[in-house]
């Protein structure tokens, strides 16, 4: 779905075939400021030994849609056909909520759930994307370029490794204290595609309104042999400052 | 010398003058206990002549002095306090410097101090009482130390450090008698919980404490110690224990090298006294039995079940029976062995029924609070009163039910097989009385503390569940299995709080209606089933 949206983004602003012209400039370079529209929730559960039993930790992570920075180039080759790179980065920090079950020490199978949220749960994304271009000049100030290609995925991920409790006797209702996060990182490939509507001020320089989808899943390899599931991307939107020449 | 004297007397009145001047920054802590522990540069400035005329006065040595590693500049010093040559145990200052400044300056000193530092018993003799209690060979040299204890006294002592493969310990052996005058573990330890077994086979937690690889049962997670030792049927040293010739080691508590715990009896001697200390905080907020966080100390295995066949007739209480002996202190027989019956009944260890393991400590909370008088109608209220609150314990941690593990109103039916040793809902069918009218006069059983319990007994389980009294036919509306609680309160308020020492069953008929009163109101179906009960039984 997403992906159709992205396409007919770039197809309403596509001057029509009849007065396309190759573009005069060979150097493209793009800087904007975007908008990643796409949530990436996931949620984690690992266990822990405790007091002769198994405790258990559920965490639901939120990573919210947020700022993106996307900054590239690209290099016409041939007629209206170039190859680019641009990377995006996309930083943020929210809560994740936390519901421990953990075994009561005095007593086999009573386990004693506590809530908590962990605040300060970061999540990076560097996304480099290869391009293959497509540019179109209209006869006016307008120019198109439209791109696609692999994207290498870098995640950074914070991941709560353990939840303090405040456990004291009678140990009957323990409440949640802070948690212990580690620093997981991981890597994915994954395609881009993608529209840039530019608007030339003057020779040389414009400004442009872009739109991209690239999305990947990747696994963070947290400790305990256990395998986190993540979504990384999705569609962004933004604008900028385009230099040609 | 009369010069040296001179200025150590000088030193003192410095010191004494010091104290004096200062209180808050030299503070006295009971009785020749000197807390040094100045807030601010001021107070330092204040109580250095303190410290620099003890120093003068060789009272306090330089044990060392280092530069500071990480603040340039500054001076670490610790002085020991001497009192004519003899080391004062735990008495030191530290003091940090920069150039001539004292920065800090904290420690603890006793005065008054007033001994004769020559020992009667040397160290050789330390040594050897040492390695005969911890049983090791020891090399190291005692060290002669005068060993401030409570009230302002102090004791020339030799202090021997014992290395076991349990403990690391430190003994101080009295410098004249040869008695053991305080020890404790130096191996730092923390708390562990472990899995064991029942002696009816259940599996359980336990709270107990780890150190080098080595689990022994002293819970570390209740607020009182909880320790359980295994005396390995040594019943002389029980005795010897009780009588308080001895004080019981480290090496005395129950081990376990991998935390899983397979001695049934010690299993459940430690874990239910955990459990009844746990009822009494989260039922009534009592910390303990003298509400003050007592020390529970069980004794487990006091005799060899092998020697019931010679040594019953001189200890049947360390077989089939089970007793407070004040001060926190519990011992648990070990029954009978596997065949051997007892009035055609079979003796389990004792302490694996949760219900007697209450009603030993509940014992102990009347002997902090109403002090009911062991005998006659008193007595026998102290007897019930442990009965109702062992199985109040049963049904707080137990479902209810008939058979192993269940609450009911059979006391020691666990381990005393069939049917236990009474019953609160049919005394009769143990031969205890039911009504007043059939109380036993006698002077056995110390006035028949044991047996007419079962009249009050059955007034508690009457208000709770109700029923009719066989002897009188009469009926009492109780307060419902549910209510429980009610019952349980009311009876504990009359009998830790309203209770003289001498109550009888009137007094004590008096003082649950007026406990009920008090909790849930006049007219409370508390009060009307308290009341409903006592009639019941006869007692008005």
């Amino acid at each position: 779905m997403t992906i159709r949206c992205a396409a007919l983004a770039a197809l309403l602003f596509l001057p029509s075939a009849a007065t396309a012209q190759t573009w005069p400039e060979r150097v493209y370079v793009s800087v904007n400021g975007a908008f990643q529209a796409t949530t990436n929730d996931f949620s984690d559960r690992f266990e822990f030994p405790k007091d002769q039993e198994t405790g258990s930790t559920e965490v639901d992570y939120r990573v919210q849609s947020g700022v993106l920075f996307d900054g590239g180039g690209g290099y016409r080759v041939w007629k209206n056909f170039g190859v680019g790179v641009s990377v995006s980065i996309f930083n943020r920090t929210d809560a994740a909520q936390t519901t421990t079950r953990s075994p009561h020490p005095f007593f086999f199978d009573r386990q004693r759930e506590v809530e908590g949220e962990a605040t300060g749960v970061t999540r990076n994304e560097t996304a480099i994307h290869v391009q293959a271009m497509y540019l179109l000049a209209g006869s006016g100030p307008l120019r198109v370029v439209l791109s696609g290609g692999p994207t290498f995925f870098s995640v950074t991920q914070d991941l709560v490794s353990e939840v303090v409790l405040i456990d004291t006797f009678p140990f009957d209702a323990p409440t949640f204290s802070t948690v212990q996060k580690q620093t997981l990182k991981a890597s994915a490939p994954s395609f881009n595609v993608g529209a840039d509507v530019v608007w030339m001020l003057r020779r040389g320089l414009g400004v442009g309104g872009l739109v991209r989808f690239s999305r990947a899943a990747l696994d963070l390899d947290a400790p305990g042999n256990r395998t986190v599931s993540v979504d990384a991307g999705g569609l962004y939107a933004g604008g900028g400052v385009r230099l040609l020449f | 010398m009369s010069r040296l004297l001179v200025r150590a007397g000088l030193a003192v009145a410095a010191v004494a003058v010091t104290i004096w001047l200062a209180p808050v920054r030299a503070q006295q802590r009971g009785a020749g206990h000197v807390a040094i522990e100045p807030k601010s540069s001021v107070e330092v400035r204040n109580v250095t002549p303190l410290v620099d005329g003890m120093r003068r006065s060789g009272e306090l040595r330089l044990r060392v002095a280092r530069e500071d590693p990480i603040v340039s500049g500054r001076v670490h010093a610790r002085f020991d306090q001497y009192y004519r040559g003899v080391r004062v145990f735990g008495a030191d200052v530290a003091q940090q410097q920069r150039g001539a400044e004292i920065v800090s300056l904290y420690g603890n000193v006793y005065d008054g101090i007033d001994i004769d530092p020559a020992p009667s018993l040397d160290a050789e003799r330390a040594r050897e009482i040492v390695e005969a209690a911890a049983g090791v060979e020891i090399g190291r040299r005692p060290e002669l130390v005068v060993l401030p204890r409570d009230g302002g006294r102090y004791v020339l002592a030799w202090r021997v450090r014992a290395a076991t493969n349990r403990d690391l310990r430190e003994y101080f052996i009295d410098a004249r008698t040869g008695a053991v005058v305080f020890d404790y573990s130096d191996l730092k330890t923390q708390s562990a919980v472990g899995r064991g077994t029942g002696v009816l086979g259940d599996s359980k937690k336990l709270s107990v404490s780890s150190s080098g690889g080595q689990f022994s049962t002293t819970d570390r997670l209740r607020p009182p110690a909880v320790n359980t030792y295994d005396m390995r049927g040594n019943f002389s040293r029980v005795n010897a224990y009780l009588n308080g010739t001895i004080q019981l080691l480290a090496s005395d508590l129950a081990t376990d090298t991998d935390n899983v715990w397979t001695d049934t009896a010690i299993v459940d001697a430690h874990v239910y006294a955990g459990w009844t200390y746990d009822y009494y905080f989260k039922r009534f907020s009592r910390r303990g039995l003298d509400n003050r966080d007592v020390a529970l100390v069980s004794l487990v295995h006091p005799i060899s079940r092998n020697a019931v066949f010679t040594q019953f007739e001189d200890f049947p209480e360390f077989f089939t029976n089970a007793f407070y002996a004040g001060d926190g202190v519990m011992v648990y027989g070990v029954g009978l062995p596997p065949g051997v019956t007892l009035g055609g009944q079979t003796w389990d260890f004792v302490s694996g029924a949760l219900d007697i393991v209450a009603h030993e400590l509940t014992h102990g909370v009347t002997d902090y609070s109403s002090r009911l008088i062991y005998q006659n109608e008193s007595g026998a209220l102290n007897e019930a009163f442990s009965d109702m609150m062992g199985t109040s314990i049963e049904f707080f941690f137990q479902e209810p039910g008939n058979g192993s593990l269940r609450a009911d109103y059979a006391i020691a039916e666990d381990v005393v097989r069939p049917g236990g040793i009474r019953s609160m809902s049919d005394p009769a069918a143990h031969g205890d009385p039911d009504h007043y009218s059939r109380r036993f006069t006698g002077t056995a059983d110390n006035g028949g503390v044991h047996i007419n319990s079962g009249i009050p007994n059955h007034a508690f389980y009457l208000a709770i569940e109700g029923g009719t009294n066989r002897t009188s036919g009469l009926s009492v509306q109780g307060v419902g299995a549910a209510n429980r609680e009610q019952i349980e309160r009311v009876f504990y308020r009359a009998f830790t709080q309203l209770l003289p020492a001498n109550a009888t069953f009137s007094v004590a008929r008096a003082a649950t209606i007026q406990a009920a009163r008090d909790l849930f109101g006049q007219n409370s179906a508390a009060e009307r089933a308290v009341t409903q009960a006592w009639t019941a039984v006869g007692v008005n």
